[in-house]
């Protein structure tokens, strides 16, 4: 099986159990470090951000209780997320969130379509890509507010409220009721009416942009900050690159990283999504190298390229 | 100082030249009947109407390796690359200083040979790499829409030059559609990129040969030459002969070496053989008319028109180690990188009197050479033959070392 085909195929087998896996009976815990949405009826796990900023493991609670069997439960959470993390690190964003699989599957009716993708200019990405820190600051700051200061119960779970995946993603399991504008007050209607127009933004952006959503999701950003300790690494021999700059071209990251790196063969980035397309691209044997701890998952290639190149 | 002032009258000296250097190819102890389809490539130069025969699409000359050969090909063009390696067309460029570049007064020569490929082709493109091309045009003299200037920026790593590259393939789009009267077709273009994939993986498993000494590194070269002058899906059917009828490696006790340095060409292989008559095998090269003629795929994932010609641009212009960039560090990594992969244990550095860049980082080259352990000698020497027995006999010194 080539390595694209097996990409679609994990993928896609993911994004079936993570989005149906509940009617059979698969129930993957509240920490998952991808978007299977909680508000899917009959999915297989939630993502960890709903957990994060609620009130049952998250931070909308008075900082008190956060130190008290609360904390703890809440630490447990964590602790869980943090060992899926680690376990599998951003493959979690490349190979199983289903909302990263529906954004490749937008991608590639582009492609078909021989449709051009938007290029941003390499600063004004970097820009758009410190956003999802401020996103990830925002959804535990927002919670501890409510928790803590009075804010208005109605803000609760921010980030979710705005998540393009909360109308999107239930489509699939037969219902569009999170597209509905909840007309109970002001704040409702106001982050209803927000909640669409993103969702229009995300729609549109993701289909002239890779992984358009991803260069904001603050999940990735959460899951960044234990890159170090992830066991699934991507690798360079970076004395054998010649610089063709497929790896960032076909980058949906827009990652310049791995192209530019001389001197340390870790080539993972922050904004990563171990998809691979890197090292798939990479026409040189050997150069670039996924592995899980010592142990390669698979290497760039030559013949590989060749193959890729005349299937087009 | 103009094209009209190079003298050349036949192709009488250039037919001894060529004859004489297949001669040599062809009675070689490793010649195989597989090698003949290239010598024949080559040969096809000599004579203008045979090669207007044999490739009858309009012509397409480049002065340098930076032109989208697929390109070139969707839109219905042969190109290939304007010979330079001939000692006799270099001598009709008497015009020229005598330290100009052998490449740039050869190239001359055979365009201002009366009806040769170079001075009937459609159009002449010239990216401007070293400042001798830079001159090519001007020199040239060509009418205006037979010749195409590709400005290079000569620096790859940044966001303005690879900006700039592209829209340098975009205007050479442009005047191609022009010559040819067609749009670009994405689809014609996936197909050319296809078709250079399939040389491109032809390419590799010679480059695979050659390193496990299969292939001897003259051979290699005329394989590269042949690659330039010819279409590519004719090219990879040889190579694959070539692949198929390959010898088994043999055990040997000659030293490995990588030649470095300023481009060789057919029918002008002197170091090649002066490096193998001293006993040494050349295992590996970079010049830009051998192993780098075909650096990298261009893998797209955007396969709108400007997404394949994005990849396009990026493939020639970031992959290319020609010392006329500025940012050019991975020149001496990949060099290196080579060697420790294959056991390469020496560099034999080629400098062609007058090509000034490859000159200047010669330094640099040798330093980072020898620091990391291994022998390096440079070798100065432009198309004549005079200077054969002092090469030998310095090479030859140079093998005690191994």
């Amino acid at each position: 099986m080539k390595f694209y085909q097996l990409r679609f195929f994990i993928q896609s087998a993911c994004f079936i159990l993570l989005t149906y896996g509940g009617r059979i009976g698969v129930k993957l815990g509240h920490f998952l470090p991808c978007f299977s949405c909680p508000y899917v009826p009959g999915c297989g796990g939630h993502c960890y951000l709903m957990a994060l900023q609620g009130s049952s493991w998250g931070f909308q609670v008075p900082i008190t209780m956060l130190v008290g069997s609360y904390g703890l439960t809440s630490f447990g959470m964590l602790v869980g997320f943090i060992l899926l993390t680690v376990l599998l690190s951003k493959t979690w964003c490349g190979w199983i969130c289903p909302f990263g699989t529906l954004q490749d599957w937008i991608s590639a009716l582009r492609r078909k379509l021989g449709i051009r993708k938007s290029y941003f200019n390499w600063d004004f990405m970097d820009k758009l890509k410190s956003i999802k820190y401020i996103l990830l600051g925002l959804l535990i700051l927002i919670p501890l507010l409510i928790g803590n200061t009075g804010l208005h119960q109605d803000l609760k779970l921010p980030f979710c409220q705005l998540c393009p995946a909360k109308p999107v993603m239930p489509v699939f399991a037969g219902t569009l009721r999170h597209f509905e504008l909840n007309t109970t007050n002001t704040i409702t209607v106001v982050m209803g009416i927000l909640s669409l127009i993103l969702t229009a933004f995300f729609l549109v952006g993701m289909f002239f942009k890779d992984r358009f959503f991803c260069i904001f999701c603050p999940l990735l950003a959460l899951i960044s900050i234990f890159d170090k300790l992830g066991m699934v690494r991507l690798k360079k021999r970076v004395d054998s690159c010649i610089g063709c700059g497929n790896c960032q071209r076909v980058c949906p990251a827009d990652v310049r990283q791995v192209h530019n790196e001389k001197k340390n063969e870790d080539v993972l980035n922050t904004a990563c999504m171990e998809c691979f397309n890197c090292v798939e691209a990479c026409p040189q044997d050997n150069v670039l190298s996924a592995k899980w701890l010592k142990w390669r998952l698979f290497s760039s290639s030559g013949k590989r390229v060749a193959k890729l190149l005349k299937r087009k | 100082m103009n094209i009209a002032s190079c003298k050349h009258e036949s192709y009488a000296p250039l037919r001894s030249e060529y004859d004489e250097e297949l001669t040599l190819l062809r009675q070689r102890d490793d010649f195989s009947e597989e090698f003949e389809y290239f010598l024949q490539v080559l040969a096809a130069g000599i004579d203008p109407d045979e090669f207007k025969s044999k490739y009858t699409k309009q012509l397409v000359g480049l002065a340098c390796v930076q032109a989208p050969f697929e390109l070139i090909d969707a839109l219905g063009f042969h190109s290939f690359r304007m010979r330079c390696g001939s000692l006799s067309m270099h001598e009709t460029a008497t015009h020229l200083p005598s330290l100009a570049c052998p490449v740039i007064k050869s190239c001359l020569g055979h365009s201002c040979a009366a009806g040769s490929p170079e001075n009937s082709c459609a159009l002449t493109v010239v990216p401007t790499t070293c400042d001798w091309t830079v001159k090519l045009p001007e020199l040239l003299r060509k009418a205006e829409d037979k010749i195409h200037i590709m400005d290079l920026p000569h620096l790859k790593q940044n966001e303005r030059g690879r900006k700039r590259w592209l829209e340098e393939v975009y205007e050479l789009k442009k005047v191609l559609e022009q010559k040819s009267g067609k749009k670009l077709s994405r689809r014609e273009l996936m197909n050319s990129i296809g078709k250079y994939a399939d040389a491109w993986d032809a390419w590799g498993r010679l480059v695979e040969a050659r390193r496990q000494r299969k292939i001897s590194g003259v051979w290699f070269l005329v394989l590269a030459n042949a690659f330039l002058q010819d279409d590519a899906k004719s090219w990879t059917e040889g190579a694959n002969a070539v692949l198929s009828a390959c010898r088994q490696p043999v055990a040997t006790t000659r030293p490995a070496i990588f030649l470095a340095g300023s481009p060789i060409s057919f029918p002008n292989l002197k170091i090649m053989r002066l490096i193998e008559d001293a006993g040494m095998d050349i295992v590996a090269d970079e010049l830009c008319t051998s192993e780098r003629v075909f650096v990298g795929a261009p893998v797209y994932d955007d396969t709108s028109e400007y997404g394949l010609l994005k990849s396009l641009s990026e493939k020639y212009h970031l992959a290319c180690t020609c010392p006329t960039f500025a940012d050019n560090e991975r020149r001496i990594r990949n060099v290196l990188a080579t060697m420790r992969d294959h056991n390469i244990t020496g560099v034999v550095y080629h400098v062609l009197k007058g090509c000034h860049p490859y000159d200047i980082e010669c330094a640099g080259f040798e330093k980072a050479i020898k620091k990391a352990g291994f022998h390096f000698t440079k070798i100065e020497t432009d198309f004549s033959s005079e200077d054969e027995k002092q090469i030998l006999v310095r090479l030859e010194a140079f093998k005690e070392l191994f």
